[in-house]
């Protein structure tokens, strides 16, 4: 366990200033609207003294060192702002969308992996054959999709057509974890398809690297059968791959999200942001930003802990 | 806790949506009266409604946004009341009110009604709240009481109201937000005297909780003032931002009612039989700005041609799938202050547009500078409109932008040369055109008012006869249209998908409803 | 975004070569001899033609409105229909084209012109400098794309040139490793050459031979890129903060139709079949690229 403390600290050492960078970029933006961001943060009805009170308030008179520190520090005591265009605290909204972004882009994640892996494997087991070909150009046309129309297409098909699921909307999980469940299927799966298609690709060639090893060769060499290659063997050496994939794939889930949520009308944070966009509501799209790049950091390194429990040596060698 | 009937909704045929009026319903139609044996009321029950905004605030003052108003009169009661069908004003925390003179109004106030918190409503009550609407500095509703001087308790539940001018339209703006009386302990004992979030009234229901963006929750006041009302055990407001996912919830039995619709929701909710999709006249109307002080539009002859070149009918057919009104009046058809002779001033006449263009010197046309909103609604919008004036050589160059930067840029900056923009929702014509054509209006981006508004504009405020006060309105509807001071596109509708097991709920002309005499079969 | 080949750094990194042979290469043989890459540069040219003839070709003004005959079902006079305020689908698709293209193209220039100098110049100097940029660089990918791209359009403002530079900028860091660790490579390559007795000044040949050798992998990566551009287009299009109205985009034209989906559920198709069938192309074109000039990675 010890390796992996060193581990963590190391990669924590890395990260801080990645996360640095990542916040001076969110912090920035506000400096790319045209105009100035005092007169845009006043609103309507400003005055000239509002928009100087503001100007204090916010320190646009100060350097722009001292601006971002003075940013950084209250953001991560939470203080995130208020939106411009209802005066919410950005923070209270984030905590009250971001479990509903979060539920969609685990689903999909577990879904993905319960659906690609095992293709990954079919087809990396079978190479050359059929379903191999099949599953590869399935693979290759769940990257190309734009998953917002695969989302349209569902929600006409299964929700309004066959009303099997609802088309839009969310439940919150806390309130009721079925129903949410429920509500969160059709937008998951839509979100899933791209994870399915890396997945299984990336699975698919892993796999067949580590079948086609001298390891594995000697092993078969002496005689040991395919079923004990490829479970105890092959994937064993695979999973890390596996992990790393999957951990990556968060990073585009979200991303993803922000249109899916738009489409399936689902109250998160993506759908927030677009909107906000939309309305140049700068600290809300700040504070969004700020929030999912932390959780990606994190998640990355978790997926690191994981990889390093799971094989020893990648704690050694990060 | 089941989603959707399993039964299929008959596919709605892309003829029937479009062919308006004929298969969705009337739009001029009110809504019907008491049906010849109406069903007794029963009490109890919760209300589930569905609305797609987030109240900014819950005290009256400091909200900005009609959609509040879903919420409000459930927990304030009003001085005065209003039919919200043609918006006569009626009796409320003022069992009567009297102009002694042109610039006194004498309130009589009821007695014995307690606020939420257990403090007397009474007319020292009413003076802090008035002064609180006049001085307070986060108060939103200064302009609505601007003509009041002084306030003060001439008796126990007497008020006296001074006001610098005559001003009939005060009434009217003490039945909107500066009516709403705020419990006086309750802003004393808050923080800031900030009761945004802790609203205390003596409406009918009393305010539990909110939860920011999701859900607001009121309860019977066991003590109201009015016998036998509320019907209701408790409301809950559910905010959900998408229109379409608000009104599903209502076919699929999740809410009772979903408020503030558009058009799409409606003719979709007409498809099922188990709802009851509604589209009553309002007061809100679609048009735009215009700057007349400066740039092209400052010539008469071009805005009366736009005004010419749109085809309302047709703006009314598609944006609002008939529901709405296409004429040029700024009141729906059969609304007291409306014309009935000059409802139609503009028809559609792309030849008058196009002489009148000529005769301004621009034969080939012009180019107007034009702020819209970016969202899909206002896009499509924008699309039509643009449209149609190109036909007469009047082109627009749009540029979307966010709505209250759209109002800062146009109004505050002076760029650009017209805005487009839904407004209207005010519980009095002269606030109406005061508000959007008056010098110091805050829409009126030129900051001018033509020759001949302001007699008429203080006619309006200063007399107190309804029929000669109706002349008045209808002659200044005729000066509006035929100085064109904006262009007009077509009156939106109230629209509301409901439960049929829900009785007199009204949306109203004005979208306000009041939830005193609201009742829901039980099952 | 999809981002395949965004995920492992290591699988873009071509084996270490000595300098290269200039190869003639045999263009025609080549498509013959690989169907996908025929067909997709095929279906490419097209496009390409559709979008530059547009204005001929289109049987209607794309903007051009019916309030007559609105969300119209295929028929003889509009092949593909027509949308909510009687636009015919089919010329407001190949319109779409134009801009579908411009967006992508446009997208992933900045990119290749952001982020090929900075990799190279990292890749070269090595050092410090390599460990700050390299942290910037890690720093922007940790953004979700679309997130990026949405705040920074949400600042700079909505349109199509705002979105796409925002696009842009998700794209350089992706670029600027694969040219750092390219540069790198072949900057181990030739020092150990050119330590052995050239002579000639070391700078002048990493030049020579590290952008004509390290631009391959970035051929391949920039063709999928262009799939990724345009879905993104299409995706901020959807949100209304790409292209704006009138003016037609595939995105844009999917948002509206789905507006109207219960109604004419029929519109939702054409764009987003042009979509798919368009990045399904720059995929399957960068995928036989991808094989064409590395042949030892079989990718399938």
């Amino acid at each position: 366990m010890n390796a992996i403390t060193l581990m963590v600290v190391r990669r924590l050492g890395q990260l801080i200033p990645v996360a640095l960078v990542a916040t001076f970029v969110v912090f920035s933006l506000v400096f790319l609207m045209p105009g100035d961001p005092a007169i845009i943060m006043a609103g309507e009805y400003a005055t000239p003294e509002r928009i100087a009170e503001i100007r204090k308030i916010h320190g646009f008179d100060q350097p722009m060192l001292v601006q971002y520190l003075t940013w950084l520090w209250k953001a991560v005591h939470f203080d995130l702002g208020t939106s411009l265009y209802s005066s919410e605290e950005v923070a209270q909204l984030i905590v009250d969308r971001l479990p509903h972004t979060i539920l969609l882009v685990v689903y999909a994640l577990v879904l993905g992996s319960i659906v690609g892996i095992p293709l990954g494997i079919a087809a990396a087991t079978r190479q050359g054959s059929t379903l191999d070909k099949l599953i590869t150009t399935v693979a290759s046309l769940g990257v190309a999709i734009p998953n917002f129309w695969l989302g349209i297409i569902l929600v006409t098909m299964f929700a309004l057509s066959w009303h099997v699921f609802p088309a839009t909307g969310a439940v919150s999980f806390g309130e009721n974890p079925f129903e949410a469940i429920y509500y969160a299927t059709l937008p998951a799966i839509a979100l899933s398809v791209g994870v399915v298609a890396v997945l299984a690709r990336q699975v698919r060639s892993a796999l067949l690297e580590v079948l086609g090893s001298q390891y594995i060769r000697t092993l078969r060499a002496k005689g040991l059968g395919s079923g004990a290659i490829l479970w105890k063997h092959g994937l064993r050496n695979v999973a890390v791959t596996m992990l790393t994939i999957a951990g990556l794939q968060v990073n585009r889930l979200f991303s993803s999200a922000v249109i899916l949520e738009a489409v399936f009308a689902v109250p998160g944070v993506g759908n927030l942001i677009s909107y906000s966009a939309l309305n140049k509501d700068i600290p809300v799209v700040q504070g969004i930003a700020l929030m999912l790049v932390v959780v990606v950091i994190l998640t990355n390194l978790l997926v690191d802990v994981l990889n390093a429990i799971l094989d020893p040596r990648v704690a050694a060698s990060t | 806790m089941t989603m959707g009937s399993s039964k299929r909704l008959p596919n709605i045929t892309r003829r029937a949506m479009l062919a308006g009026t004929a298969a969705i319903g009337g739009s001029l139609v009110l809504p019907a009266q008491a049906r010849a044996q109406a069903p007794q009321p029963t009490t109890g029950g919760t209300l589930r409604v569905a609305m797609p905004y987030n109240p900014a605030a819950l005290d009256p003052l400091t909200g900005r946004n009609n959609p509040d108003f879903n919420t409000l009169f459930a927990i304030y009661d009003a001085l005065i009341d209003f039919d919200p069908n043609t918006l006569e004003l009626k009796p409320m925390l003022a069992k009567s009110w009297t102009f002694t003179d042109p610039t006194t109004l004498v309130l009589e106030l009821v007695e014995g009604v307690e606020f939420h918190d257990g403090e007397p409503f009474n007319a020292e009550a009413v003076v802090f709240h008035l002064e609180r609407c006049m001085n307070y500095a986060r108060s939103n509703v200064k302009s609505d009481v601007a003509s009041i001087d002084k306030v003060e308790a001439t008796g126990p539940y007497q008020v006296t109201i001074r006001t610098k001018h005559p001003d009939a339209s005060l009434p009217a703006a003490l039945s909107d937000r500066p009516g709403c009386i705020v419990s006086p302990k309750s802003v004393k004992e808050a923080a800031d005297g900030n009761v945004d979030r802790n609203p205390v009234g003596t409406g009918p229901f009393k305010f539990v909780e909110w939860r920011d963006n999701d859900l607001i929750k009121v309860e019977k006041n066991t003590n109201y003032w009015q016998d036998g009302q509320p019907y209701l055990n408790a409301i809950e407001f559910r905010i959900i931002n998408e229109l379409n996912t608000a009104a599903r919830t209502v076919m699929a039995g999740q809410s009772d009612v979903a408020l503030n619709l558009a058009a799409q929701q409606i003719a979709i909710a007409r498809r099922d039989e188990n709802v009851v999709a509604e589209a009553t006249p309002s007061l809100i109307y679609y048009t735009s700005f215009l700057n007349y002080a400066e740039g092209p539009l400052s010539d008469v002859r071009i805005r009366q041609a736009m005004n010419w070149a749109l085809n309302r009918e047709d703006l009314n057919r598609v944006l609002v799938l008939g529901l709405g009104q296409g004429h040029c009046s700024m009141f729906p058809t059969g609304f007291w202050a409306n014309d009935p002779e000059t409802e139609n001033y503009y028809t559609h006449d792309l030849d008058r547009a196009k002489k009148l263009l000529a005769e301004a010197g621009v034969p080939n046309g012009v180019e107007i500078q034009t702020w819209s909103w970016p969202d899909q609604a206002a896009v499509q919008r924008q699309e039509v409109i643009s449209s149609q004036l190109a036909q007469a050589g009047i082109r627009l160059k749009v540029t979307p932008v966010p709505p209250a930067q759209a109002m800062q840029n146009f109004l505050d900056e002076k760029k650009g040369h017209q805005l487009l923009s839904p407004t209207g929702g005010l519980p009095d014509p002269s606030i109406t055109y005061d508000r959007q054509f008056s010098g110091n209006a805050y829409r009126n981006a030129g900051k001018i008012e033509l020759p001949g508004f302001r007699e008429l504009m203080d006619a309006s405020l200063s007399t107190f006869e309804p029929e000669p006060r109706q002349k008045v309105m209808y002659r200044m509807q005729r000066f509006v249209l035929e100085n064109a001071l904006h262009l007009p596109q077509y009156m939106s509708a109230s629209m509301t998908v409901r439960t049929p097991r829900l009785h007199e709920f009204v949306f109203g002309l004005l979208n306000r409803p009041k939830f005193h005499k609201v009742w829901l079969e039980q099952a | 975004m999809t981002d395949t080949h965004m995920t492992i750094p290591a699988a873009t990194t071509a084996p270490a070569r000595s300098l290269p042979a200039p190869n003639r290469f045999r263009f025609w043989a080549w498509l013959r001899s690989d169907k996908r890459a025929a067909i997709s540069l095929a279906y490419l040219t097209l496009l390409v033609l559709a979008a530059l003839l547009a204005p001929y070709i289109a049987p209607y003004p794309p903007n051009e409105q019916n309030l007559l005959d609105l969300l119209m079902p295929p028929s003889q006079a509009h092949w593909l229909g027509t949308d909510d305020l009687g636009r015919d689908t089919l010329s407001r698709l190949l319109y779409g084209a134009h801009n579908a293209l411009y967006a992508a193209f446009l997208a992933v220039g900045i990119g290749v012109a952001i982020g090929v100098p900075v990799g190279v110049f990292i890749g070269f100097v090595g050092g410090w400098v390599d460990e700050l940029m390299s942290r910037v660089i890690d720093g922007i990918l940790a953004f979700p794309p679309l997130v990026l791209a949405v705040a920074v359009t949400g600042a700079l403002g909505i349109g199509l040139t705002n979105a796409m530079i925002a696009v842009g900028f998700a794209f350089a860091p992706v670029l600027a490793r694969t040219m750092r660790a390219q540069t790198l490579v072949v900057k181990n390559a030739l020092y150990v050459e050119a330590a052995q007795g050239f002579g000639a000044s070391r700078m002048h040949l990493i030049l020579r031979h590290i952008l004509p050798n390290a631009i391959q992998p970035v051929i391949v990566e920039v063709t999928l890129m262009l799939a990724v551009a345009l879905l993104a287009e299409a995706g901020l299009s959807f949100l209304s903060l790409g292209v704006q109205p009138p003016e037609s985009s595939w995105g844009g034209m999917l948002a509206r139709a789905y507006h109207y989906v219960e109604v004419a559920p029929a519109q939702m198709y054409a764009p987003g079949l042009a979509i798919l069938f368009t990045a399904l192309a720059f995929n399957a074109l960068g995928e036989s690229i991808r094989v064409l000039l590395d042949p030892t990675v079989k990718r399938g």
